[in-house]
C-alpha cells in the first residue's frame, strides 16, 4: 500500500496540470491577501479618524458652550453631556491607540456598549439586542485576554444573522461596508480565507485538481490501469491507495496553503492571536465565543470530511462513466443539487443526517444555520459522522463496481 | 506445472473470442504464439494475467491460480506501451516496481544497462520513440527476474539492432530458467527465437505447431565464400552459395559441426554463423492465407 501511495503521489505531483492549478491557487491566495492587506485599517488610519472626530466634537462643544454663555440653552443640556461622554470615550481610545494599549481600547468599547445597553433600556431596533450583546462580549473577551482587535470595532462593526433586515439598500451597503473586517495578520487572514474557500468553491477546485485520478488510467481500454493490475498487490489496494493518496495530497495542499497564508501575514503584518474570539450562535438567542485557533481547526476538520465525501462521489462517477468530464460534471451537479435540496429541509430533523448540509463549513461551525433554522443538530459532530458514513457507503459501492469493471 | 491453460473460453458481446484454449508447459521453454490480428493472442495473454476475466476454464501459473496477484512476483507481462505514464520517467516506472516487489534499487542500473537504455532512463516517457518504450517495457518485465515472462508483440517498433539485443536477452533469460511466452507477428524474429511456435486462428489454438517438424537452415559467411563453397561441395556437402546470406545448408542434410571443422582445417576465417527455422512462414501462409485450415 505504501509503495502504491508513493507512486500515486508521484503521478499527481509530476503532472503539469496539477502544477498549473497549484500555481493558480497560490496566485489567487496571494491576491486575496493583497486585497485584505489593502483593506486593513491601520493604527495610523484609526488615529487620524479619531482625531478628526475629536476635533468635530470639540467644535460642537465650543458651539454649545457659546450658546450656554449666551443663555440660549441650559447648562444641564443632554446633548452637551453626550458630547462630553463621547470626547472622554474617544480620548481614551486615542490614548490606547497611541500607546498600543489594546486592553484600554477594548475596555473603553465594551464599557460603552454596556452604557448603551443601559441607556436603551432593552429597547432595540437595529442592531438587535443580540448584536449589541455580541459586541459587548466580544470586546470584553478582547479586553480580558489583552488581544489586539481587528478593526473596526465600532458600533456598526458587528453584524449578526439577526441584523439582516435593512430599511434601505443604501443603509445595507453602508452597514456591510463598515462591518467588513479585514486584516493582514496571519490568523485573521486564514479565518477569512477558510470562510470563503471551505465550501463548494474549495470542493470544486479540488475536484478539478484531482478529477482524473481514476479516469486517466483508461480502465477497460488497455490503459495504465493494466500496469497496476499486473503487479503483486490486490486490486482493492489500487483504488484504496488512490483514495488515501488524494486525502494525503489534499491535507498536504491545505497545510502548504495555510503555511503560505501564515508567512504572508508574518512578513507583511503580524501573526495574530489564537485566542481571538469567534462568535458561535447558541439556542434561544444565546451565544458563546471560541478561540479562533479552535474555530480554524473545526473548519479544517469538517472541510476534510466534506472533501472525503465529495471524492467518494467523484470516484463513484469515475468508475461508472470512465470519462473525466462526465465524472466531474456529475459530481458537481450532485453536490449543487444536494445543497439546493438542503435549503428546503434544513429545519427538519433529517437535515442533520443529510451529507450535503455540511458543505458550507462556516455556516455549520458558527451554528449560523442551526440558529437560523432552529435546528441545533446541525453540528460539527453530526457532520463528521454523517459525512463519514455516507463516504463509507458510497466507497463500498464504488469499490464493488471498480472490482467488477477492472476485469471486464 | 509452469503454465496450465485448461479449456479457456472468453466472449465479447456474445461472440466467443477464445474457444477453449488448452496448453501445458512443464519445463522452461520459449513458446511463441503466432496468428493474425483478431485471432485472440492478446486476449489469451490478458486472460492469463487476469486483466480479462475468463468466462469458462481455468489457468494456473507456477501452480497458482492466475487470479492470485501474488504471482506477479514471479510472472511478468510485457504488454502494450499504453500502460506507460507519459509524464513520468522510465526511472519512476522501474522504481515503482522495485518498491512493490521489494527489489533493491541497484537492479535498475543493472537492468537498464542490460537493455541499453541507461542514457534516457531519467527522461519522461512522453518523449520516447516506440523503440525506447519497448526497451522500457522489457526492463520493467525483467527487473524481477521472472520465472514466466509473457510478452505481447515485444518486437514492435524495434530497430534491427534492438531486436537482436532483445532476442539475446530473451535467450539469456531462457538459459537462466525463465519460461517465455511470446506473441508476435514478426515470424522472422520468432523463427530465430524458438522452434516452439503455436498458431492461433479465430480464438482457437491450432493443433499443429512447428515444434519437432522443422529444421534449421544455417548461413555461414567466411573470408572467401566462393572458395569455401567449392571446398564443401568437393567434400559432398549439400550446400548452396547465396548472394546475401553466404553459404547456406539445412541442418537435416549437413552437420554444422562437420562444416565448421572442414572450413577451419582449410584456414578459412568464419565471419558469422546464423540460423533460421525454416517452415514457419511457409506454414503460416498455409494456415492463414490459403485458408487450408
Amino acid at each position: 500500500m505504501k509503495s502504491l501511495i508513493k507512486f500515486e503521489s508521484l503521478k499527481i505531483i509530476k503532472s503539469k496540470y496539477f502544477l498549473s492549478l497549484i500555481t493558480l491557487i497560490t496566485v489567487i491566495l496571494c491576491s486575496y491577501y493583497s486585497y485584505n492587506y489593502v483593506h486593513t485599517l491601520t493604527i495610523d488610519d484609526l488615529i487620524q479618524d479619531i482625531r478628526t472626530k475629536l476635533e468635530m466634537e470639540e467644535e460642537s462643544l465650543a458651539a454649545y458652550e457659546e450658546e450656554i454663555d449666551e443663555g440660549n440653552i441650559s447648562e444641564n443640556n443632554m446633548e452637551v453631556e453626550n458630547i462630553l461622554t463621547r470626547i472622554e470615550f474617544d480620548t481614551e481610545k486615542l490614548q490606547g491607540y497611541l500607546d498600543k494599549d489594546w486592553e484600554r481600547v477594548t475596555t473603553a468599547e465594551y464599557q460603552r456598549a454596556a452604557e448603551e445597553k443601559e441607556r436603551n433600556d432593552n429597547i432595540y431596533s437595529w442592531p438587535t439586542e443580540f448584536t449589541s450583546e455580541a459586541r459587548y462580549e466580544e470586546n470584553k473577551w478582547l479586553a480580558d485576554h489583552q488581544l489586539r482587535p481587528v478593526f473596526p470595532i465600532h458600533y456598526w462593526s458587528t453584524l449578526t444573522i439577526y441584523d439582516e433586515a435593512f430599511d434601505s439598500a443604501v443603509i445595507e451597503e453602508s452597514v456591510r461596508e463598515s462591518s467588513n473586517k479585514h486584516s493582514g495578520n496571519s490568523l485573521y487572514f486564514l479565518y477569512n480565507s477558510y470562510n470563503v474557500g471551505f465550501g463548494i468553491v474549495g470542493v470544486a477546485f479540488l475536484l478539478f485538481l484531482f478529477g482524473d485520478i481514476i479516469t486517466k488510467e483508461s480502465m477497460g481500454r488497455n490503459g495504465t490501469i493494466n500496469f497496476l493490475t499486473t503487479q503483486p498487490h490486490s486490486h482493492l489496494k489500487i483504488i484504496t491507495s488512490k483514495f488515501l493518496t488524494l486525502m494525503m495530497v489534499t491535507i498536504g495542499l491545505l497545510i502548504s496553503l495555510t503555511f503560505i497564508g501564515i508567512i504572508l501575514g508574518i512578513v507583511f503584518d503580524y501573526f495574530g492571536k489564537w485566542m481571538y474570539p469567534v462568535l458561535i450562535y447558541q439556542p434561544e438567542l444565546s451565544m458563546s465565543f471560541i478561540p479562533m485557533g479552535l474555530y480554524l481547526l473545526y473548519c479544517v476538520i469538517l472541510f476534510l470530511f466534506v472533501v472525503l465525501f465529495s471524492y467518494s462521489l467523484m470516484f463513484l462517477f469515475s468508475v461508472i462513466t470512465n470519462r473525466t468530464s462526465m465524472a466531474l460534471g456529475l459530481t458537481l451537479v450532485t453536490l449543487i443539487l444536494g445543497m439546493q435540496l438542503n435549503e428546503t429541509i434544513r429545519e427538519t430533523a433529517f437535515a442533520a443526517y443529510y451529507p450535503f448540509t455540511y458543505i458550507d463549513v462556516e455556516k455549520i461551525i458558527s451554528h449560523e444555520w442551526a440558529a437560523l433554522h432552529d435546528n441545533f443538530e446541525l453540528t460539527l459532530h453530526n457532520g463528521v459522522i454523517t459525512l463519514l458514513l455516507s463516504t463509507i457507503l458510497i466507497m463500498t459501492l464504488t469499490i464493488k463496481l471498480f472490482l467488477k469493471k477492472i476485469n471486464e | 506445472m509452469i503454465i496450465h491453460v485448461d479449456n479457456v473460453k472468453k466472449k465479447y458481446k456474445k461472440e466467443w473470442v477464445l474457444k477453449g484454449i488448452n496448453m501445458k508447459v512443464e519445463e522452461p521453454n520459449i513458446i511463441a504464439l503466432v496468428g493474425p490480428n483478431g485471432s485472440g493472442k492478446t486476449t489469451l495473454l490478458n486472460c492469463m494475467t487476469n486483466i480479462l476475466k475468463l468466462d469458462e476454464g481455468s489457468i494456473t501459473l507456477l501452480d497458482q491460480p492466475h487470479t492470485d496477484t501474488s504471482i506477479f512476483k514471479e510472472v511478468s507481462y510485457l504488454q502494450d506501451n499504453r500502460i506507460l505514464y507519459g509524464h513520468l520517467t522510465a526511472y519512476d516506472h522501474l522504481k515503482f516496481i522495485c518498491d512493490v516487489q521489494k527489489i533493491p534499487y541497484k537492479k535498475i542500473k543493472e537492468v537498464t544497462d542490460r537493455v541499453g537504455m541507461s542514457s534516457y532512463v531519467k527522461r519522461r516517457v512522453q518523449n520516447f520513440s516506440l523503440g525506447m518504450k519497448q526497451h522500457l517495457l522489457l526492463a520493467m518485465a525483467i527487473i524481477n527476474q521472472p520465472k514466466i515472462l509473457l510478452m505481447d508483440e515485444p518486437l514492435n517498433g524495434l530497430d534491427p539492432t534492438s531486436a537482436i539485443n532483445m532476442r539475446e536477452i530473451l535467450l539469456q533469460l531462457y538459459e537462466e530458467g525463465t519460461t517465455i511466452f511470446v506473441s508476435s507477428h514478426n515470424l522472422d524474429e520468432i523463427d530465430r527465437l524458438t522452434h516452439n511456435i503455436h498458431f492461433m486462428k479465430d480464438g482457437a489454438l491450432l493443433k499443429e505447431s512447428l515444434k519437432d517438424m522443422d529444421s534449421v537452415t544455417y548461413s555461414i559467411k567466411t573470408n572467401d565464400d566462393d572458395q569455401a563453397n567449392l571446398l564443401l561441395k568437393e567434400n559432398a556437402f549439400d550446400v548452396q552459395l547465396q548472394k546475401n546470406r553466404g553459404i547456406t545448408f539445412s541442418e537435416r542434410d549437413v552437420s554444422l559441426q562437420h562444416v565448421m571443422k572442414l572450413l577451419h582445417d582449410h584456414d578459412f576465417t568464419i565471419i558469422s554463423v546464423d540460423n533460421k527455422v525454416e517452415g514457419a512462414e511457409k506454414r503460416y501462409r498455409e494456415l492463414f492465407e490459403e485458408g487450408s485450415v
